[in-house]
C-alpha cells in the first residue's frame, strides 16, 4: 500500500509521461489545452460514472474507420437529445396536445362540484391542479387557471391554513412551492360526502343554545324554538349513527379496498 | 286561528345565533339566500304569515311570496289556515324536512357530475392509444379513474342515506 507522499510521487510521474506521449503526439498544440482536460477529467465528478469507460471500451472495440465513427457519433447525438427533450417535458407544468384539454375539462367539474358546496371557482380550481400536478408555485398556477395574481394569493392565502397544504420556498428564488398533502382518492370520495364532523359541530352548537334557552324559560317564544331545536337534535344524532352503520358496511369497505 | 308566536328579545337573540350558523350549514349553502332565509324562519319558527316573515327579513312583499311559492312546491311548508281578514299562515310541521330535502338536491348533483366523469372517461378510453405516451397523461389518467371509482361509492352511500331519511321523516 502506498501512503499519501508515495501517492502524490506517483501521480506526478503520471503526469510526467502522459504530457511527454501528448507532446510527442501534438506537434504544435498548446500544452494549455492538455492542462483543461486534465484538470476537468480529474475535478468533475461527470467522468467518475463507470458507464462511461464502459462506452469507450466498446467504442473502442469496435475499431470503426472515419465514417463509421462520424454515423456512430450521429446516433449518440440524437440519443442525447431525445433524453434531454424528455426530461425538459417531464418538468413541465404544461401538459400536452390533448391531455391538456381533458385536464381543462376535469377541472370545470371540480369547479362545478365546489360551487354546490360553496366554494369560489379560483380556490377549486387551485386544489383540481393541485390534485394532478401535486406541487405548483404561484406562477405556474397563474399560467394553469387563467386567474390574476391576486385573486390566486388571496385563495392560497386560505388554504395555507388547511392542513392539507404545504408551503416551502423555492431555492434561490422568491417563489413558494405549494403542495397538497391529501391524495386524489380523499378527495374524490369527498365530493358530495356527508361528513359526519359537521353533523357533531352542529349537535354541538345546537346543544349550547338549548342551555341558553333554559335561561329563558319564562320568555315568550321559548317553547317553540326549544321544541324546533330539540328536533333538529335529534336529527343530527340520527345522521352520526347512520354514517358509522354505513362506514360499517360491506359494501363501502370493499370500495375503499378497490379504491 | 293563527298560531304566531312573538319572540322576547332573550329568544330572539338565540335565534339570530341558530340563523346564522345555519346560513353557513353546508347543505343550505349554493341555494339564493332570499329562500335560505326564508327557510330558516320556518325552521325555527313553525308558522309564520308573510306579514310576519317582511317584518322578520325585510324582503318586499313579491319576494315573499316568490319564495314561499317555491316551498310549497318543494313541499317544504304548507298553507295551514286563513284567517278572517284573509291572512293566510303557512307552516313547515317539521323542522328535519327543510334538511333532508337539501340533501336529496345533494344526490341529484352527484348524478349530474356522474355523468359528465363517465363521459370524459370514455372519451379518454377511446384516445388511449394515441395519447398514452404524451406529458400528463398518467395524472389526468389517474384522476379520472379515482373519481369514477369513488361514483358508485357516492350514490350507494348516498342511497342508503335517503332510504333511512325517508323512514325517519315517517316516524
Amino acid at each position: 500500500m502506498q501512503n499519501n507522499s508515495e501517492k502524490l510521487k506517483h501521480i506526478l510521474d503520471l503526469t510526467e509521461s502522459i504530457t511527454q506521449e501528448f507532446l510527442s503526439q501534438n506537434n504544435g498544440i498548446s500544452i494549455n489545452n492538455l492542462k483543461e482536460k486534465i484538470k476537468d477529467f480529474l475535478f468533475n465528478p461527470l467522468w467518475d460514472i463507470d458507464s462511461l469507460y464502459q462506452l469507450k471500451r466498446i467504442f473502442k472495440d469496435l475499431d470503426l474507420d472515419d465514417k463509421g465513427t462520424n454515423d456512430l457519433w450521429k446516433l449518440i447525438e440524437e440519443t442525447f437529445d431525445l433524453c434531454s427533450a424528455r426530461q425538459l417535458k417531464s418538468k413541465s407544468h404544461v401538459y400536452e396536445g390533448k391531455i391538456r384539454v381533458y385536464e381543462k375539462q376535469l377541472i370545470e367539474i371540480l369547479v362545478d362540484a365546489g360551487k354546490t358546496k360553496g366554494q369560489n371557482a379560483v380556490f377549486a380550481s387551485i386544489i383540481g391542479y393541485l390534485l394532478l400536478h401535486r406541487s405548483l408555485t404561484q406562477t405556474q398556477l397563474k399560467q394553469l387557471t387563467g386567474y390574476s395574481k391576486g385573486a390566486i394569493s388571496q385563495s392560497l392565502q386560505l388554504l395555507s391554513n388547511a392542513p392539507a397544504i404545504k408551503k416551502e420556498p423555492l431555492e434561490g428564488q422568491r417563489e413558494f412551492l405549494y403542495t397538497l398533502g391529501a391524495d386524489m382518492a380523499d378527495i374524490a370520495s369527498n365530493i358530495g360526502s356527508y361528513k359526519s364532523e359537521s353533523n357533531e359541530l352542529a349537535i354541538k352548537f345546537l346543544k349550547n343554545k338549548l342551555q341558553e334557552l333554559e335561561i329563558n324559560r319564562d320568555k315568550n317564544g321559548y317553547e317553540i324554538l326549544s321544541k324546533r331545536v330539540t328536533k333538529m337534535v335529534k336529527f343530527f344524532e340520527y345522521n352520526v349513527s347512520l354514517l358509522e352503520k354505513i362506514k360499517e358496511s360491506s359494501f363501502i369497505k370493499e370500495l375503499k379496498e378497490d379504491n | 286561528m293563527s298560531s304566531i308566536t312573538e319572540f322576547d328579545d332573550e329568544i330572539r337573540a338565540i335565534e339570530n345565533d341558530i340563523f346564522k350558523f345555519l346560513m353557513s350549514y353546508s347543505l343550505f349553502i349554493g341555494q339564493k339566500a332570499t329562500f335560505t332565509t326564508i327557510k330558516i324562519y320556518f325552521i325555527t319558527r313553525k308558522c309564520l304569515t308573510q306579514e310576519k316573515l317582511q317584518e322578520l327579513t325585510g324582503f318586499s312583499r313579491g319576494t315573499i311570496s316568490q319564495e314561499l311559492k317555491k316551498l310549497i312546491s318543494m313541499k317544504l311548508i304548507e298553507k295551514t289556515s286563513v284567517s278572517n281578514t284573509g291572512e293566510i299562515t303557512y307552516s313547515m310541521k317539521n323542522p328535519i324536512i327543510a334538511f333532508i330535502h337539501s340533501f336529496r338536491n345533494l344526490t341529484n348533483d352527484i348524478s349530474k357530475f356522474a355523468k359528465r366523469i363517465n363521459t370524459i372517461k370514455e372519451d379518454i378510453e377511446k384516445d388511449k392509444i394515441v395519447i398514452e405516451n404524451l406529458h400528463g397523461f398518467d395524472n389526468v389518467y389517474q384522476l379520472i379513474n379515482v373519481l369514477a371509482n369513488s361514483i358508485p361509492f357516492s350514490l350507494e352511500l348516498i342511497k342508503t342515506i335517503d332510504i333511512e331519511l325517508a323512514n325517519y321523516q315517517d316516524e
